[in-house]
Formats: C-alpha cells, sequence, structure tokens
C-alpha cells in the first residue's frame, strides 16, 4: 500500500476518534497500531485540537500530514466501534478502498432520535432533583427545565452559536425559571432546580479526563481540556448569576 | 432503594445522550449505580471522608468496566464515562464559580480545592485500575503465570 493511502487512513481514524471525545492516548494507539499493520513504522503528535503525523518507509522515504480539529464532542460508540476497526486492520490489514468505506460507514452512524435524547435529558434532571433532596415539585420543575434546555441547545448549535454563548444562555435561561418557580411555588428549592436542570452542560467528565491526560504526561491536551472545562463552568455560572441578580431585582 | 433506582436513571439517561449502543445501555446504567452504592456507604460508615469514598466507589466503577469490556468486547470507556457521572465533581466546579460572583471567597476555595481534589482521585481511580489491567493483559500475552 502507498504512504499517502497509509497515511490518510491512519489520520482519518484519529480525526473520528478525537472528535467524538477520545483519550489522547487511545487515539495515538490506534494511529501507531494502523500504521504498523501496514507495516510503516510512524511518529504521532496528538492535541485536543489537531493530529500531526508522520509515516516512515524504508522504499518510499517519509510523508506528513496535519489535521485540524475544530469541534469536539462526545460519542461512545463511534469510539467503540473505530477502536475496533483499528484492531480489525491489526489482523487482517483491509485494501484502501474497503478501509475508506468502513471509516466513511463509521462516521456516518446515527445518534438517537431526537425525541429520545429529549425524554432522556428531561429524566436526567428529574432523577437528578431527587437524588440532590428536592422534594417532587423540584423534580417536576428541574424536569420541564431540563426539556427546554436540551432544546434550546440543539437549536442554538444547530444555528451556530459559539459554544460560551451557548453555555452562557443556557445558565441564565435556567437561573431565571428557577428563581421564578421559587417565587411563584412555595416550597421549591431554586439551587437544586439549577444544579440538577445544568447538570448535563457542568463539564465534571471533562475535567476528569483532563487531569486523567496530565497524568498519563500528555500535558498540553491535558491543560487544554482542563482549561476548556474552566471556561464551561464560568459561562453557565455567569449566566445563573447574572440571572439571579436580575430576578431579585425584578420579583 | 430509591437512591439505587435514581442513581440507575442517573447514568443511564447520560449514556443515551453520549450515545451509547442500545445493548451496552442497561450495564452502563449499572456502573452508574455501583459507583453511587459504594460511595452512599462508605459515606455512611465513614462520614467525614467525602474524597475517601469518591476515590473508592471510581475503583469499583473502573473495575466493573474493565470486566464488563472483556465481557462484551468493547472499550471500557463505555462503561466508565456513563459511571463516573454520579461522582464527577461538576457541581462542585459550578458552586465555585457561584460564590465568587457573591463575593464570599473563603466558601469558594473549600468548593474550588475539594472540585480539583475530587478530580483528581477519580482520574487516579481510574489510571490504577487500568494499569493493573494492562499489566494483566500482558503477562497473560507472554504466558507468564507468575502474574496474578
Amino acid at each position: 500500500m502507498k504512504l499517502h493511502e497509509v497515511l490518510d487512513i491512519a489520520l482519518e481514524a484519529g480525526e473520528l476518534l478525537l472528535r467524538n471525545g477520545a483519550e489522547t492516548y487511545r487515539v495515538e494507539e490506534s494511529i501507531t497500531r494502523i500504521c504498523k499493520a501496514y507495516g510503516h513504522s510512524c511518529e504521532a503528535i496528538v492535541l485536543p485540537t489537531g493530529i500531526f503525523l508522520t509515516v516512515y518507509s524504508s522504499e518510499y522515504g517519509s510523508e506528513t500530514s496535519v489535521r485540524r480539529i475544530r469541534v469536539r464532542t462526545l460519542d461512545l460508540t463511534k469510539i467503540d466501534r473505530v477502536n475496533s476497526f483499528s484492531r480489525k486492520i491489526a489482523s487482517n490489514p483491509l485494501s484502501f478502498e474497503e478501509a475508506k468505506k468502513e471509516l466513511e460507514e463509521i462516521k456516518n452512524l446515527k445518534f438517537y432520535p431526537i425525541p429520545i435524547q429529549f425524554a432522556a435529558s428531561t429524566v436526567v434532571s428529574f432523577a437528578y432533583a431527587l437524588l440532590f433532596g428536592g422534594n417532587t415539585a423540584d423534580g417536576i420543575i428541574a424536569f420541564v427545565i431540563g426539556g427546554i434546555l436540551f432544546l434550546m441547545n440543539y437549536f442554538m448549535v444547530k444555528s451556530g452559536y459559539f459554544p460560551f454563548l451557548i453555555y452562557f444562555a443556557i445558565g441564565f435561561f435556567s437561573g431565571f425559571i428557577s428563581m421564578a418557580s421559587e417565587y411563584l411555588i412555595p416550597g421549591c428549592n431554586a439551587y437544586i432546580i439549577i444544579i440538577s436542570s445544568i447538570i448535563m452542560f457542568l463539564p465534571g467528565v471533562a475535567m476528569t479526563n483532563g487531569i486523567r491526560d496530565l497524568l498519563a504526561s500528555d500535558t498540553i491536551s491535558g491543560l487544554t481540556r482542563l482549561g476548556e472545562a474552566f471556561l464551561i463552568v464560568l459561562a453557565l455560572g455567569m449566566g445563573v448569576w447574572i440571572s439571579i441578580l436580575s430576578a431579585h431585582y425584578i420579583l | 432503594m430509591s437512591r439505587i433506582i435514581l442513581s440507575f436513571i442517573g447514568s443511564m439517561c447520560p449514556a443515551v445522550l453520549l450515545n451509547t449502543d442500545k445493548r451496552n445501555l442497561i450495564w452502563a446504567g449499572l456502573s452508574g449505580t455501583l459507583g453511587m452504592l459504594i460511595n452512599d456507604r462508605l459515606l455512611s460508615l465513614f462520614p467525614g471522608t467525602a474524597l475517601l469514598a469518591v476515590f473508592f466507589g471510581t475503583a469499583a466503577v473502573a473495575v466493573y468496566s474493565e470486566l464488563m469490556a472483556r465481557v462484551r468486547k468493547t472499550p471500557a470507556t463505555i462503561f466508565l464515562i456513563p459511571g463516573i457521572i454520579p461522582l464527577v465533581p461538576g457541581i462542585d466546579a459550578y458552586r465555585t464559580i457561584q460564590l465568587i460572583a457573591e463575593k464570599d471567597y473563603t466558601a469558594a476555595a473549600s468548593y474550588g480545592v475539594s472540585a480539583i481534589a475530587k478530580a483528581c482521585l477519580i482520574a487516579f481511580g481510574i489510571m490504577t485500575v487500568s494499569a493493573v489491567f494492562r499489566k494483566m493483559n500482558r503477562a497473560k500475552k507472554h504466558g507468564i503465570r507468575t502474574m496474578i
């Protein structure tokens, strides 16, 4: 197989992994595994914002390529599929067209349908409101807000606002409705409603992954992820804070 | 009992949002329940050791995920990430920012330190367990029987 074809497949697989939220070491491992399977040695640097890859071979010299990655989400199915794809290649090297086709297939895998995601996010907020010690009224309000926040996030991402504005708007909306319901419905706790409705947007997992990268001495990735998590919390917190202030002023 | 069901829902539904495969959903939910149960039990046995409880909760989730990864032939992450969602310090981080905005810097510092410590302990828990499992795997591959 030609050098640039190996490069193409390895980068494509790496991009799919990184774009869907795999850990840095997993991306590097998969890229190395794919290159090794085709009989080339390689050197890869993986950052959260891009992949640098050089493939060496004794006959053709070496070739380098860079991929820029802008948007990252979490999609566990795609990570799983690319992972098993790289293992399959290691035991049985596919031809370029076959490998390319398979990666394309993984790329086009669908998320769960929107109604199911919507239902899931409402139920998450309800469950956490009760877990944090709220009463049923808190749970029901969190249930409603969780659903609205999911739709807000979905449509704002679709129309291409930049992420921190979305988080700010989500925090603001959640805080405002919670304060209003605390004012209108007796026995509600605004604090519990706020944290349980924004729980899916809080970057707890991102923080943990950042520290994991730091511990695995992927220092730049770790710091980038931590910084991103900090900015997300900052945007959410400021949104909630401003809404609480304005709610105090209005109500 | 209600906490068991709630924590099951609380990690199965995020698993849906993270697009876990249908046949792994229930197992992902159970992983969250396990972490939460151990965390709760340790907290009620030794009150005031929240960090330790988080560490052992995570370690339990990580062991469960590594074992399930072998049973279900998927990477351990599929069960790990939904499993740590109930333990992860997102709320502490949010509370820190909130308290800074309210100018209560002492409480903010204590929440911030607790968030960082929890995140570190969760990462430590995961990495310790996965290092042990990797070692065992390698031992198995090379036919060394002296490793456990």
